[in-house]
């Protein structure tokens, strides 16, 4: 299989996954877009042996959160205006889903892979424990932060 | 706001029906520009080489002595039957005024001067490497090459994790460390890698080794992970009964445990 296919095959299985961590971590399509096109020749370029695609999959998950992270560190990056963000939300409550967008970007970094696959992928906690490579109290932990964060400032949303 | 609405918003973050086109064509490019980039390396070394050899015999010879009579030389192939003359007797005007040059420099400096090494472009990526018995793991985890303070955090967990153990983390900051059967306890905010049953503390740097400032043992928990520095690491390792080095190139932001 040529790299060319081997980047169709794995875009299919896990690029909009990949996009929306990404994306969460740095709040803009052209970060993250840079950050997939990054992990994708990381991946095309090493080439690492996985065991099964449950380990490919939690490289891939592990190495985008980990760029995020490197970016987000880099002094040349430049901050991202939390209100500059663009959505392709179709219907009615375009806003609100805006909204509850930011508060998720705008949690502490160490959360956002937790919130995203568990309430988005319906990851249990044990497998988002073996993905991240972290205990499963303290995915329970990170959950439970997001919540009572999240909570909170939607609450302050729904008062304004 | 309950779980529901939460995928629902988090389901509006799509890419675009393009990018896999554009992720695609410049993953494509990437690759191109990788190869291209390894020809020029190998082309600039060439030229560089050939740079040097016609400088080394102009100096030893001079351009004076080069005879300036014509030789015609014929071509001939199967596509091109015409005779064709070429004077190769003469060398080129660009070449002349490139060794005129090589030469003025070198009289200025007393030192031959080569041609200016192209520089090669770095990738247009931060590309970090920790090699784990020829493994990179660096992508997956936290490294932090500190050039200043001469250390680089390391992902502690995940090099013993290549290197056969495993571990079970307890709690956010505690972990048993299974290694050849045994356990040890690992404190991640204490710094502290215990044997089960005993109080010796695993995470020192070896005594030989180039110390820490003040010979503590810089760590942190990074996002989940307990990163330590390269030289507890190398200790830790011993004392674990690894015969691994652990070697950090700064400039290259390298690190190699083999």
């Amino acid at each position: 299989m040529d790299k060319n296919t081997d980047f169709k095959t794995i875009y299919n299985k896990y690029g909009e996954m990949l996009y929306r961590i990404a994306f969460v971590y740095l709040g803009n399509q052209d970060d993250t877009e840079d950050i997939l096109q990054d992990v994708f020749v990381t991946l095309l370029h090493n080439t690492p042996k996985f065991n099964n695609d449950e380990h490919e999959k939690a490289w891939l998950i592990r190495t985008t959160q980990n760029k995020c992270i490197n970016l987000l560190k880099s002094p040349n990056r430049k901050n991202t205006d939390i209100d500059d963000i663009q959505i392709q939300a179709d219907d009615d409550s375009k806003d609100l889903h805006i909204d509850i967008i930011k508060q998720v970007i705008a949690l502490p970094e160490k959360y956002k892979s937790a919130v995203i696959l568990y309430y988005y992928n319906d990851y249990s906690v044990t497998e988002i424990a073996k993905i991240l490579k972290i205990s499963k109290s303290a995915v329970k932990m990170r959950l439970k932060r997001s919540r009572e964060l999240l909570k909170i400032q939607l609450e302050d949303y729904n008062n304004e | 706001m309950n779980k529901k609405d939460l995928k629902n918003s988090l389901n509006q973050i799509k890419p675009d029906p393009y990018l896999e086109t554009r992720l695609n064509a410049k993953i494509q490019s990437h690759s191109v520009n990788s190869t291209v980039k390894s020809r020029k390396l190998t082309v600039s070394t060439a030229v560089l080489c050939a740079a040097i050899i016609v400088l080394s015999v102009s100096a030893g010879i001079g351009l004076q002595n080069i005879p300036h009579d014509t030789t015609n030389v014929s071509l001939s192939n199967n596509y091109a039957p015409e005779t064709a003359s070429v004077d190769v007797s003469q060398p080129s005007s660009d070449l002349v005024e490139i060794l005129n040059s090589q030469k003025e420099s070198a009289n200025e400096t007393g030192n031959y001067v080569a041609y200016s090494v192209p520089t090669i472009e770095t990738n247009y990526y931060h590309k970090q490497v920790l090699l784990v018995n020829g493994k990179d793991i660096a992508p997956e985890y936290y490294v932090n090459f500190d050039k200043t303070k001469n250390y680089t955090l390391l992902p502690f967990t995940a090099i013993l994790e290549e290197l056969g153990a495993t571990t079970q983390w307890q709690t956010e900051t505690t972990a048993v460390i299974t290694l050849n059967g045994a356990k040890y306890n690992l404190d991640a905010e204490k710094c502290t890698l215990k044997a089960d049953g005993s109080d010796v503390n695993l995470l020192v740097a070896l005594e030989n080794e180039e110390e820490l400032p003040g010979n503590i043992p810089m760590f942190t928990i990074y996002d989940g992970e307990f990163v330590l520095d390269n030289y507890t690491t190398q200790g830790a390792l011993k004392a674990l009964g690894f015969k691994h080095k652990v070697t950090v190139n700064y400039d290259k932001e390298i690190a190699t445990i083999q």
